[in-house]
């Protein structure tokens, strides 16, 4: 179903790392030319190989990127959350679509057609320049925040895990593990005792373990930990 | 190397290639050169033809702060070209290699000039950030045997079969580009040896047995057990 913008799809538009230093004036402009989709059903947004004609925005649920092997299987290579952009590197690098793209149901993407974008670009250069600037602020920001992941705690690695793990289903406070704790220590890199360890030192902030399941019973504690 | 060859410039007209041939310099670099340090003034776009140059968010050499790294056709150093008067990285190789040295004043003029030279510059920087966000999504989610997997899988263009890789940079950096603790990097290697990666202790080479399995492996959305 494609519907007119709303405040939520503006706001998501301007807080893209990409257009973050954009003037007002020209976010409208942008908007004038973009798109808002919401899609009842999980769907196919793309395939790999298709001509990039836009480039997206996830102002809820979320977009798959998976790669497709020769016998059909499926790699998932990335997972596209709120108030994130993707397929920009495909508009102004390839041309093309390197990957295949999978709505979740229920998800709203706000979308921008290649040709508007580019006539913006072309018709102000110094436009182009900010955005140029936006780029690579963002890629120094992409770099601290691989350099403080790099650097976590086992108890920080172990908190962010299961945050991602509750936040999978709104609302939850209690999470069932996956994976054996041998492979949830290999999967955030830490060794088997510490992880036992980390367990434990999280009991502070009540976090609860009773065979695979996890009791969080105040996430935003573990929130405060993890932004600490 | 010829400018051409390079994938930010391949797409441009070739009057303003060899214009732009005519005012960049190649620059051999010996492992351990320092292309630039954080706050230096940001005058030169480089693009890295051969070897392997670490990008350190802090002082050149600081491995804490090694936030990433560039090799062939990879650039360095787009402060310069988009306004940033001083460099916010540090630039160190961590292998020799050579780069082409574009002055970031003629690159600007090639901008104005031409709006394709803008946008092969917005698409290599867009790139480089797919990149990066993927590197940390891995790192949160995939498990350390899988990292070191897919690194190794990386390091080779080899797409399936036996292949030796020898890492172009020394073994010791392994744990801080993959981020890991060395011991983690142990048994990672440990249970790599499952799937036909050999390495004698100390040694910057690696025997794969079968690069698509190792591939498949590190792409597996389960854990790998």
């Amino acid at each position: 179903m494609i519907a007119r913008l709303q405040a939520a799809d503006v706001d998501c538009l301007l807080s893209l790392p990409m257009l973050a230093e954009l003037r007002p004036d020209e976010v409208r402009a942008l908007m004038a030319e973009a798109a808002v989709t919401t899609y009842a059903e999980e769907s196919l947004l793309f395939s790999a190989g298709d001509p990039a004609e836009r480039f997206f925005a996830v102002v809820e649920g979320y977009v798959r990127l998976f790669a497709l092997s020769n016998d059909g299987h499926e790699t998932t290579i990335e997972v596209i959350g709120v108030g994130a952009s993707f397929a920009e590197a495909a508009i102004f690098a390839t041309g093309r679509y390197p990957v295949n793209a999978e709505v979740a149901a229920g998800s709203r993407l706000v979308s921008v057609r290649d040709t508007a974008l580019m006539r913006l670009l072309r018709d102000d250069p110094d436009l182009a320049l900010r955005m140029l600037g936006c780029l690579h602020r963002w890629q120094i920001r992409l770099m601290q925040e691989l350099l403080q992941l790099k650097a976590q705690t086992p108890g920080r690695r172990l908190a962010w895990y299961l945050l991602d793990l509750l936040e999978q289903t709104p609302g939850a406070t209690s999470v069932a593990l996956p994976h054996r704790k041998g492979v949830i220590a290999a999967r955030i890199g830490i060794t088997p005792e510490s992880l036992s360890r980390a367990l434990a030192r999280l009991g502070r902030l009540g976090v609860e373990t009773e065979g695979n399941v996890v009791k969080i019973p105040d996430p935003e504690a573990l929130r405060r930990f993890c932004a600490r | 190397m010829a400018l051409r060859a390079s994938r930010l410039l391949a797409r441009l007209p070739s009057p303003d290639l060899c214009r732009l041939a005519s005012e960049a310099v190649c620059v051999p670099r010996p492992a351990g050169g320092i292309l630039f340090s954080r706050g230096d003034v940001a005058d030169t776009l480089f693009i890295v033809a051969s070897g392997h140059v670490g990008i350190f968010l802090g002082e050149p050499g600081d491995y804490a702060c090694l936030a990433g790294t560039a090799c062939s056709d990879d650039l360095l150093g787009e402060a310069g070209v988009v306004g940033v008067a001083a460099h916010p990285t540090s630039a160190q190789m961590l292998a020799a290699g050579e780069l082409v040295a574009v002055p970031a004043a003629s690159m600007r003029r090639l901008m104005d000039e031409r709006f394709e030279a803008v946008l092969a510059l917005m698409g290599e920087m867009s790139l480089r950030i797919r990149r990066q966000v993927r590197e940390i999504m891995d790192l949160k989610m995939k498990t350390a045997p899988q990292r070191l997997a897919g690194h190794l899988a990386m390091l080779t263009p080899v797409q399936q079969g036996p292949a030796e890789v020898r890492l172009p940079y020394e073994k010791k950096l392994l744990a801080s580009q993959l981020g890991m603790q060395p011991e983690t990097l142990s048994r990672a290697l440990m249970k790599l040896q499952g799937l036909g990666v050999r390495n004698s202790n100390g040694s910057a080479v690696f025997r794969l047995r079968d690069v698509a399995l190792l591939r498949q492996y590190a792409s597996e959305d389960l854990g790998g057990e």
